[in-house]
């Protein structure tokens, strides 16, 4: 149940940061309907971007929820509850959160708001880019090189909860490989030299 | 990379304990053969690959130090149980 519950809530949130930063943006901007109606276009587009993306790199939880269906022909259908409460408490929990970036939106000062989301999505872009190396690792497209580097599964194991929610937001690895280590660095040096970039040019 | 084989039926793995080498990264392949599917599942390295009824599917582990690594199977948490022993 948490599973479902996790990957629902995960992908909605994601969906709904982005679409409402652009919203926040063009209505800061002050550009009019225009704007507005290309965001909905794009949003159109990216839905089905996100299901072709779905089917293709998260094919994990779409079978998940394809074989919710099938759970319930062989047991008694608990376990088939349990997972779809948890899918159902998922989208609840991604309503509320949109929900709070809305409020959100409108009391904090815009520069925090775009700040806080801006570092939640460049945290998820590093969660991705560490999943997405050790994809091609598992296929012996990189090696890993030394691996693991250390062993913190007893500090904060990601194979628990916490642990967990860390690895898809972030990118943690309780047990990493050089490989992953050096893209997730070499990451956030990018990120950090983009950032001075623009404060110079913005100075 | 070394392959091992698992076949699921009945809500039991087969074979139950599986000797892998240590510190080499390996496949797990599992054909499902139950009417239902499974999810096989490690906690340590954590590692989960859902099969349909029928389907065979692979995933592969992190190189394992020498020790005994439970696996069990989330759809048949009772009878679905074993173990990797690296050696």
């Amino acid at each position: 149940m948490g599973n479902a519950l996790f990957i629902v809530w995960r992908e909605s949130v994601d969906a709904i940061l982005v679409i409402s930063i652009l919203y926040a943006w063009i209505g800061a901007r002050g550009d009019g309907r225009i704007g507005v109606r290309h965001l909905w276009v794009g949003v159109g587009g990216g839905l089905v971007l996100a299901a072709v993306l779905a089917l293709a790199v998260g094919r994990e939880g779409a079978e998940t929820v394809l074989f919710l269906y099938g759970v319930g022909l062989e047991q008694s259908g608990a376990a088939l509850n349990g997972m779809l409460a948890g899918a159902a408490t998922g989208f609840v929990l991604a309503l509320l959160t949109a929900w709070l970036i809305q409020r959100g939106a409108h009391w904090l000062p815009q520069r925090v708001f775009f700040r806080a989301s801006e570092l939640v999505l460049l945290l998820l872009a590093a969660g991705l880019l560490v999943a997405g190396v050790e994809r091609l690792i598992n296929l012996e497209w990189l090696p890993p090189l030394l691996e693991p580097v250390w062993d913190s599964s007893a500090l904060l194991d990601d194979g628990g909860t916490l642990g967990g929610i860390a690895s898809a937001f972030a990118g943690y690895r309780s047990q990493p490989s050089l490989m992953a280590l050096c893209a997730w660095g070499g990451y956030w040096l990018l990120v950090a030299a983009l950032g001075r970039l623009q404060q110079c040019r913005a100075a | 990379m070394p392959t091992f084989e698992v076949v699921a039926e009945n809500g039991r793995f087969a074979p139950e304990t599986i000797e892998v080498p240590a510190d080499t990264r390996f496949r797990l392949r599992l054909s499902n053969r139950n009417a239902g599917p499974e999810e096989f599942e490690t906690t340590r390295p954590f590692k989960e690959l859902v099969v349909g009824p029928g389907v065979t599917r692979t995933t592969i582990y992190p190189p394992l130090k020498a020790g005994t690594y439970p696996f069990f199977g989330e759809f048949h948490p009772d009878t679905a149980k074993g173990r990797f022993i690296a050696r």
